[in-house]
């Protein structure tokens, strides 16, 4: 990323006047993080350069109703994943897994079964190719509001706070879905590479 | 498996930690390092303690650590540039 001096108020100033190093300076802060969030969300790098453009083009055309005092990045950010989620949702109906299946069961406080033993797992595992597109499976496997919170949080690596504003969730809804979506994924991969 | 649950529940709370279940709600937290000193005590003794936890939690942490490590794959040099000059386009 280049370092900007722009603040985010000339930025939006320079935006609603069609600057062109507006345009410029937007480009270049945004476009590689726009572009890897929607290609989470799609896993198709055509698709997602089109979620891009078609993003940028949103912002610079409904910059007059940034609302000043909100966050610039955060309004971005939901403009581009709405965007991209639109588009997965044309593309293919979701395949609802029953995520109840995959959740922990306990008695009295303690695991109904045995908790397999990762570190017996090879690291590079998870670096082979099969594996990867297993992991990746089980992503897109999971309900639209669980699996947009993994991947902003763990897999984009955004704050709590950022993810929360971006989907306009509160902080308990968003970490109950990052937690669930963390559960679902590490059962499957124990059902078929830990037992 | 009931016998051990009970005896394993018992010697929990005997040494005033939490339950399995709740290292479960705790983990999210407990990573984020959201969790205040003391609960986060308790839950390392529990752990210390209880082999099943301390495997969920290696397990757990891989889990959330997957998708960052996945590869990233680089954006075109002339993409910007593409854009730049549709928005002009579009836009002005
Ligand atoms: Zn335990």
């Amino acid at each position: 990323m280049t370092a900007s001096n722009s603040t985010d108020k000339t930025l939006v100033q320079g935006l609603k006047e069609k600057k062109e190093e507006a345009f410029r300076e937007l480009l270049e802060r945004y476009s590689e993080k726009l572009f890897h969030l929607a290609l989470r969300v799609l896993r198709r790098e055509e698709e997602a350069r089109e979620v891009v453009q078609e993003g940028f083009l949103k912002v610079v055309t409904k910059i007059g109703t940034f609302q000043e005092d909100s966050s610039l990045y955060t309004w971005i950010y939901r403009i581009v994943l709405n965007e991209a989620l639109m588009r997965r949702r044309t593309r293919h109906p979701e395949r609802e897994i029953p995520i109840e299946d995959y959740l922990p069961r306990y008695e009295l406080g303690v695991a109904t079964e045995p908790a397999p033993d990762w570190a017996k797992l090879p690291d590079r595992l998870f670096e082979e190719g099969e594996v990867r597109d297993f992991v990746r499976s089980c992503i897109e496997d999971l309900p639209e509001d669980l699996r947009t919170a993994y991947v902003l949080k763990d897999g984009e690596g955004l704050s709590e706070d950022e993810v929360c504003n971006i989907l306009e969730i509160s902080k308990f809804a968003m970490k109950n879905r990052v937690h669930r979506a963390r559960l679902v994924i590490k059962k499957r991969i124990e059902e078929k590479y830990a037992r | 498996m009931l016998v051990k649950a009970l005896m394993d529940r018992g010697m929990f709370a005997l040494m005033g930690l939490p339950t399995c279940k709740q290292v479960e709600e705790f983990a999210y937290d407990f990573l984020e390092g959201a969790l205040d000193a003391k609960t986060a005590r308790r839950l390392e003794r529990h752990l210390k303690a209880c082999k099943n936890c301390q495997r969920f939690m290696v397990a757990y942490r891989k889990t959330r650590d997957l998708e960052a490590s996945a590869p990233r794959p680089p954006l075109d040099p002339s993409f910007k540039e593409e854009i730049f000059k549709f928005l002009t386009k579009e836009s002005i």
